[in-house]
């Protein structure tokens, strides 16, 4: 978080190079919850670069008493990603999504198809379930910040993510039952 | 007594095994990273903003790099040239007093 805010002041102050810590610092996070959304790695990358590039442009309009830097790059990432979504429906996940980027041993392949299996599922929740959950359950976010996120109070985040984990749960239970 | 004739605790296996692939799901999810040069293609961005920008403000007088003194003169007798031709024309026109 001061890490963060010593990098704005630097960037603030002419030192372009410094936007990079904060680009390292956060892609994962933003990439990831980019994909949330687009279910496509290279499209979350783009939009994620996007997001970057915007809060570069408009850093001096961060307010830290706001919000958490991170918490300002993913409202930024949350409205590009609708935005997209609206203007190219057909982006909206009905197939499964494509493998993902990580990294996993091929005598990981039924795992990996289990996960991909939970990955389909999250994008079939619905947006606010899916963006509550995975703010919260992947990327640790405290249920404040997500509220302040998407604009309701901590309750409904709350909410959104018990039946989004119910939901998601109630999948894994059938696919385990399912296994030999 | 050999330990294993104790009655052998059975574990559950259908709740601590999904709530174990639940576990490794979550973990996978995290550590999902992006590609490396993408730090990189960002800050190229950046660096092609900055210059755009740079060199939008910067006018063609400051980038040759005289004072601003001479940037003033330059572009008063530019005026003053830009305006020979009016002057002319109100001259033959006998608009003008003197």
């Amino acid at each position: 978080m001061n890490e963060d805010l010593s990098a704005i002041q630097r960037v603030l102050h002419g030192d372009s190079q410094a936007f990079r810590s904060l680009v390292e610092r956060h892609q994962d996070t933003v990439v990831r919850f980019a994909f949330t959304f687009l279910s496509r790695h290279d499209a979350a990358e783009d939009v994620a670069q996007d997001v970057f590039l915007a809060a570069f442009r408009k850093l001096d309009s961060y307010d830290a008493t706001q919000a958490a830097f991170v918490t300002w790059l993913l409202t930024i990432t949350r409205n590009r990603c609708l935005n997209r979504l609206k203007r190219n429906r057909n982006e909206l996940v009905t197939e499964s999504p494509e493998p993902t980027f990580m990294r996993t041993p091929v005598d990981m392949a039924a795992e990996r198809e289990f996960f991909e299996q939970l990955d389909a599922a999250l994008q079939k929740l619905p947006v606010e379930q899916r963006t509550a959950f995975v703010l919260a359950e992947i990327e640790g976010l405290p249920y404040v910040q997500i509220g302040s996120l998407e604009h309701v109070a901590v309750g409904t985040v709350k909410s959104r993510v018990h039946r989004a984990k119910q939901r998601l749960r109630r999948l894994l239970k059938d696919v385990v039952e399912q296994m030999p | 007594m050999n330990e294993d004739q104790h009655e052998p605790e059975l574990p559950n296996t259908e709740i601590p095994e999904s709530e174990i692939l639940w576990q490794r799901w979550r973990q996978y999810r995290r550590t999902q990273t992006v590609n490396h040069d993408f730090a990189d293609r960002v800050m190229n961005a950046v660096t092609a903003t900055t210059v755009l920008t740079h060199d939008s403000e910067d006018t063609l007088l400051v980038r040759i790099g005289i004072s601003p003194w001479a940037r003033i003169g330059v572009c008063s007798v530019a005026m003053l040239v830009g305006m020979l031709p009016f002057l002319y024309l109100a001259m033959a026109a006998k608009l003008l007093p003197f």
